[in-house]
């Protein structure tokens, strides 16, 4: 299982690209050996496979396998009312980091929403 | 997918331009060694992102090759790319990034890596006569290269830990083949 103090300081080193910057990380599948992060990057505007994942090897500094799913915010909005599987993941998932647009929550409103029916409180 | 071998050929690469980079002898011009130091940065940063990167479909594969591994400075020209890059080469450059980023001298390795050599007479090259000053220069007579690279010690310096943090990954990457 990856440690929430790892997957925190990865998250942290994300948000220092400064021309490539990310709006919100979204973590999710937490109980996995694996790292799963869903993360809002505004410069893959127009991807036309926001849901599925890419895959990183394990490295000296996070060892363990990183899966990205990403995307910008219309993509993985796109995404998740496309994939229920997702969907769910990303409402059980945890808001790692967010600007004050507070897209993180946004879309596990809208993970709510597809799941269960309806918006749930985040 | 790279194999260790395959990795271990560039690193092994980058070490022996960086050896070339420190030789002090007759015949052999700063430019020269600006040039080594440049390829011994590159071809490091290119095996790191061989470790890194992970089999994609066709057309992102031939991207990789053509935006990065083909190219002299890769990760100034991944940056300078005016189309969007592809999903996959777009999160290998930020991983690519985050390493360079986490090394010490981060700063002197962006300006190693952005050293390309023109054909452009306006732009100072290590490898083609240019202007400077109102005159042709030859890169042997040039002075001017700690503004262009770096002091070459230091420049050294960043690309000997850049290579050893590569070495470090390389060591975890041959987990996955054991």
């Amino acid at each position: 299982m990856v440690k929430r103090e790892d997957i925190v300081k990865l998250v942290e080193a994300h948000t220092t690209v400064e021309d490539d910057p990310v709006d919100a990380v979204i973590w999710i599948r937490r109980d996995d050996d694996d790292a799963w992060l869903v993360e809002v990057l505004p410069a893959l505007r127009g991807d036309s496979t926001p849901g599925e994942p890419v895959t990183f090897r394990a490295s000296r500094s996070f060892r363990h396998p990183l899966h990205l799913i990403a995307s910008d915010a219309a993509g993985l909005e796109r995404a998740i009312r496309d994939d229920r599987a997702l969907a769910q993941e990303i409402a059980d998932g945890e808001v790692l980091y967010e600007l004050e647009s507070r897209l993180g929550q946004r879309l596990q409103s809208i993970a709510n929403e597809v799941t269960h029916g309806h918006a749930r409180a985040g | 997918m790279a194999t260790p071998a395959q990795v271990d050929a560039w690193i092994q690469q980058a070490e022996a331009d960086l050896r070339a980079a420190r030789v002090v002898d007759e015949g052999i011009a700063e430019c020269h060694r600006r040039y080594w130091i440049q390829q011994s940065c590159e071809k490091a940063l290119k095996a790191y992102a061989l470790m890194k990167w992970t089999e994609g479909a066709a057309a992102e594969e031939l991207e990789f090759r053509r935006m990065f591994l083909l190219q002299h400075s890769p990760l100034k020209t991944l940056s300078g790319v005016g189309t969007p890059l592809t999903k996959r080469l777009h999160l290998l450059r930020r991983e690519v990034v985050l390493f360079v980023n986490g090394l010490d001298n981060a700063a002197l390795l962006w300006k190693i890596d952005g050293t390309t050599p023109r054909n452009d007479p306006a732009e100072t090259s290590y490898r083609y006569p240019f202007v400077h000053e109102g005159e042709y220069a030859a890169p042997a007579a040039f002075v001017g290269w700690d503004a262009y690279q770096g002091n070459a010690t230091g420049a050294c310096a960043a690309v000997n830990r850049l290579i050893a943090a590569v070495r470090d990954e390389r060591s975890e990457f041959a987990r996955f083949f054991r």
